[in-house]
């Protein structure tokens, strides 16, 4: 039997080996640039957005695994992977104190131990390469600066590690003790413990040209005064030493605020790095580097093939779709005879040709093949996790269902396998809604669940009437939101946070009716919708909802379609 | 129409403050304050727009953004108007732009009569007509003998028995009406179907793409500019993307000028070290990348430093050789 390696693994990017990550990370296409420049830099992004693997990929302790080229592997930006969902950074101490400053030195204090703690893990692991047990001075500055001597006997890096893991203890006991002003007078910020750290790397031969970027991962999970701190920091002027790449999944919900009242802005204090593609299409960014992503991957089983010929359309609706794209444009050059409306008659074959195949499908028959790289990039609804996973389940079925001799041949998914697992990870999304919602997500009750449910059960009833019927966007399976009042707003949000958290439902921002104007608009994730029939292609629109109707659908009421109005995007808006 | 008037949190800050004086002072006061407000929303600030139809917007909102902004350089430091400087402030906004009913050119000169319209010739005004008439007519302009430094002359004077800082509340005044500029102070509609003078177009564009951020340490401008393209040319809001950069870098010299002016004889100003600005570029909805650092002109000068052109702060905004580079993104280049 041969060693099982499914090359389409979507499990955290923390839990995967270097190597993995060295290999199948797609740098061009994930900002390095500007992670490795001296700007503050937000990246956000869902889970499963590919937030943690660009962060890691630029990691030392990544870098170093990946034995780069001299260029790559300058000293000039050393980054320093800092989870924020830790021990030390959910330490949750701060809520018991009423003394109003008191829990923000408390959240400080811990959130500084574990970035120090992080730099040091980071050089630890590379402290050959830069050979810095070398820099006797480093020993000297940080124990002058600490006013504390190191452990003697053992280097000083480590050193350095066990006095962080000595004051992480010292503090705890402190506050169990309720020795709060010993505590007060000793905790530390990040002015006294990591930016002279960082300074002080940098007066050793070794690191003086170096900068160090701060990859601060998963940051929504800090607390309220570890976000105004870190804001803090965003504020700071002087990038020389170090500057943070900081990770969030939900950029719009982010606190921006500092201790001192004021608040960072984007592009004056960070730029803001959206790691969510909103385009799938094969032309797109996104489109482009789902191919990579397939084909990179397929690269580690030394597969050299691209993603179309791995992941091939069904040849049936293929077939099928080149007939109705003649009908289409037979009815467009009927309707449009000019010379100048060449562009109408394109938009008229784009809009209608795959309507018409779902319209005019026997009704008896089965669902609609779903295979091809293009559909699994349009049912990843712009997240890399979501391309992955139905990957992987395709090629664990090949896999299984292939001999022990050939399953180091596997050379293609065959459509009907791929229909077949869509069709099957549809179903189960469905259940898991239904059924698991509840458990699955912080916070979410019975009720709750049982609207966001409803909810997509009733825009599954909406986008397939819509689908079926001439009207002018048949194929929109996105929406926004008209009518918003206060009362609506507290009903309606908290049903589409939860969708959101369990990753239903993505808000992406495109260009509204008035120029100049951007809007929020919503896409279900199109993983749901193949087990209903509908296209997860979708088109260059989306449905403008009432509030009040879809707080009504989230107790089973269905829309009315002349309810309803379409926002016509642009070329390259959904 | 003062019908839709909503109360200004400085409104409200004023009635607190003014409670503290002894008696019914207070209320008085604040009483004289809304009879005033209702007057010039009412009888003089709903004309400036038919008056001057291609000024920016004068109106209402605009009363009400300059409170706001005034509000938020108020709660930047410690401050510790009196009552009367308070309440001296809140009328001099309300009348700061009255003169624009006679025609935009030296407005500021223009006020005495139509506060002369609004207050009659009653004695007790005398001491709140001197002080308004004095910090409204330094907001912008000259002075008497032709200098543009119009707060240097001011000095104390006497208002309800205590002395009040003339200076300072015309500082504020003067930074908050700058800094009142933006997407509201322009009608979108009108602008979109040309309905203003070709003269104007280029003040109403750049009030459509400008937003200012107060906030400790700093004025922050953020410049949102969507480009379009109109045959061979790239525009914003229907003009040319050169031009309204230029309007923009001359904006932010001119607000930086302001700030430093305006702190020199405000303490409560103190805290603003530095004009920062930061531009959004998008074609056709997608953000442009360009690599362009946030510009930042700071009180630090070093000597030998220029710093009377943005080109000079931060050489990636040399117009030369910027819109080249949108031109060419605009044009087919990588697009973010």
């Amino acid at each position: 039997m041969n060693k099982y390696q499914n090359p389409f693994e979507y499990e955290q990017a923390t839990t995967l080996p270097r190597d993995f990550v060295n290999q199948v990370f797609i740098e061009d296409h994930s900002f390095t640039r500007f992670i490795q420049s001296t700007r503050n830099v937000f990246l956000s992004g869902e889970r499963g957005s590919g937030k943690s693997m660009t962060l890691l990929y630029n990691s030392l302790t990544f870098r170093e695994s990946k034995k780069r080229t001299p260029v790559e592997d300058g000293t000039d930006y050393l980054g320093i992977y800092i989870a924020c969902n830790t021990a030390l950074t959910h330490k949750r101490e701060w809520e018991l104190f009423e003394d109003k400053d008191f829990p923000q030195i408390v959240s400080e204090h811990f959130m500084v131990l574990a970035i120090a703690h992080a730099i040091i893990q980071e050089l630890t692991a590379v402290s050959s390469t830069y050979n810095l047990e070398a820099a006797s001075e480093l020993r000297e500055d940080m124990e002058y600066i600490l006013g504390q001597e190191l452990k003697a006997g053992v280097p000083t890096l480590k050193a350095l590690l066990l006095f962080l893991e000595r004051e992480s203890y010292r503090s705890q006991i402190a506050l169990n003790a309720l020795k709060h002003q010993e505590f007060r007078t000793t905790a530390f910020t990040f002015s006294s413990l990591v930016h002279p750290l960082l300074l002080a790397l940098r007066r050793t031969e070794q690191l003086k040209k170096s900068h160090f970027l701060l990859l601060l991962d998963d940051a929504h999970d800090l607390n309220p005064f570890q976000k105004r701190t870190l804001n803090s920091w965003l504020a700071y002027r002087d990038r020389s030493a170090f500057s943070l790449k900081v990770a969030v999944a939900d950029l719009q919900s982010y606190d921006f605020r500092t201790i001192s009242g004021g608040s960072i802005l984007e592009g004056h204090d960070f730029l803001v790095v959206d790691l969510q593609k909103p385009f799938q299409s094969p032309s797109s960014d996104f489109g482009k580097m789902a191919r990579e992503v397939i084909e990179r991957r397929l690269k580690v089983l030394g597969l050299n093939v691209s993603a179309t010929d791995f992941f091939p359309p069904s040849q049936e609706f293929e077939k099928d779709l080149a007939l109705y794209r003649e009908s289409a444009q037979r009815e467009a050059e009927a309707l449009y005879p000019d010379s100048d409306d060449a562009k109408k008659r394109r938009d008229y074959v784009y809009k209608y040709t795959r309507s018409k195949y779902f319209q005019n499908r026997n009704p008896k028959s089965n669902l609609p093949p779903y295979a091809g790289i293009d559909t699994i990039t349009h049912l990843s609804t712009g997240v890399i996790r979501n391309l992955l996973m139905p990957c992987y389940w395709m090629y664990d079925a090949v896999f299984s269902e292939t001999s022990a001799s050939e399953q180091n041949g596997i050379k293609q998914i065959p459509a009907d396998i791929q229909s077949k697992v869509i069709l099957d990870r549809s179903t189960r999304l469905w259940d898991w809604v239904e059924h698991s919602l509840a458990s699955a997500i912080d916070n979410c009750t019975l009720e709750d669940a049982k609207r966001v449910y409803r909810l997509f059960d009733q825009l599954g009833v909406l986008f397939r009437d819509r689908l079926m019927k001439d009207t002018s966007e048949p194929r929109a399976i996105a929406f926004s939101i008209s009518g918003w009042s206060d009362e609506f707003e507290n009903l309606l949000t908290p049903v589409l946070n939860i969708a959101r958290r369990a990753q239903l439902l993505y808000l992406r921002s495109g260009p509204a009716k008035d120029e100049g104007r951007r809007e929020t608009y919503y896409v279900p994730n199109r993983l749901l919708w193949p087990i209903r029939g509908l296209d997860i292609v979708g088109q260059h629109a989306r449905v403008s909802l009432r509030a009040k109707d879809l707080w009504a659908a989230s107790n089973g009421t269905p829309f009315r379609s002349e309810g309803t109005s379409i926002t016509q995007g642009g070329l390259f808006n959904e | 129409m003062s019908s839709t008037w909503a109360e200004q949190p400085l409104e409200k800050a004023l009635y607190e403050r003014l409670r503290t004086l002894p008696g019914t002072a207070g209320d008085d006061l604040y009483g004289d304050y809304t009879t005033a407000r209702k007057s010039v929303l009412e009888d003089i600030v709903e004309h400036i727009d038919s008056a001057e139809p291609n000024l920016t917007d004068h109106g209402p909102r605009h009363l009400a953004d300059v409170m706001q902004r005034a509000y938020q350089l108020l709660n930047l430091g410690k401050n510790d108007l009196s009552p009367g400087e308070f309440y001296i402030l809140c009328v001099s906004i309300l009348f700061h732009d009255v003169g624009n009913l006679h025609g935009r050119t030296e407005h500021q000169k223009k006020i005495g009569g139509i506060y002369k319209h609004v207050r009659g010739t009653d004695a007790r005004f005398l001491g709140e007509r001197n002080a308004v008439l004095a910090v409204a007519g330094a907001h912008t302009g000259t002075t008497k003998d032709g200098k543009r430094d119009t707060l240097k002359t001011l000095d104390r004077q006497n208002f309800q028995g205590a002395s009040v800082r003339i200076r300072e509340i015309a500082a504020i005044l003067r930074l908050a009406d700058e800094l009142a500029e933006g997407r509201h102070r322009t009608s979108a509609y009108l602008s979109n179907i040309g309905q203003y003078s070709i003269d104007s177009t280029i003040y109403h564009a750049y009030a459509q793409i400008v937003d200012y951020a107060i906030q400790p340490g700093r004025i922050a401008m953020t410049f949102t500019l969507d480009i379009s393209r109109v045959g061979d040319k790239f525009e914003v809001h229907g003009v040319a993307l050169s031009e309204l950069l230029k309007l923009c870098y001359k904006r932010i010299i001119k607000l930086d000028q302001e700030r430093r002016f305006c702190k020199y004889y405000c303490p409560f100003l103190h805290e603003l070290a530095e004009t920062g600005a930061w531009f959004n570029f998008y074609f056709e909805g997608y953000s442009l990348e360009l690599d362009l650092h946030p510009l930042v002109i700071s009180d630090l000068v070093v000597p030998g430093d220029v710093t009377n052109e943005v080109a000079s702060v931060d050489a990636d905004y040399d117009l030369t050789t910027l819109v080249p580079r949108l031109t060419a993104l605009c044009s087919g280049g990588r697009l973010q």
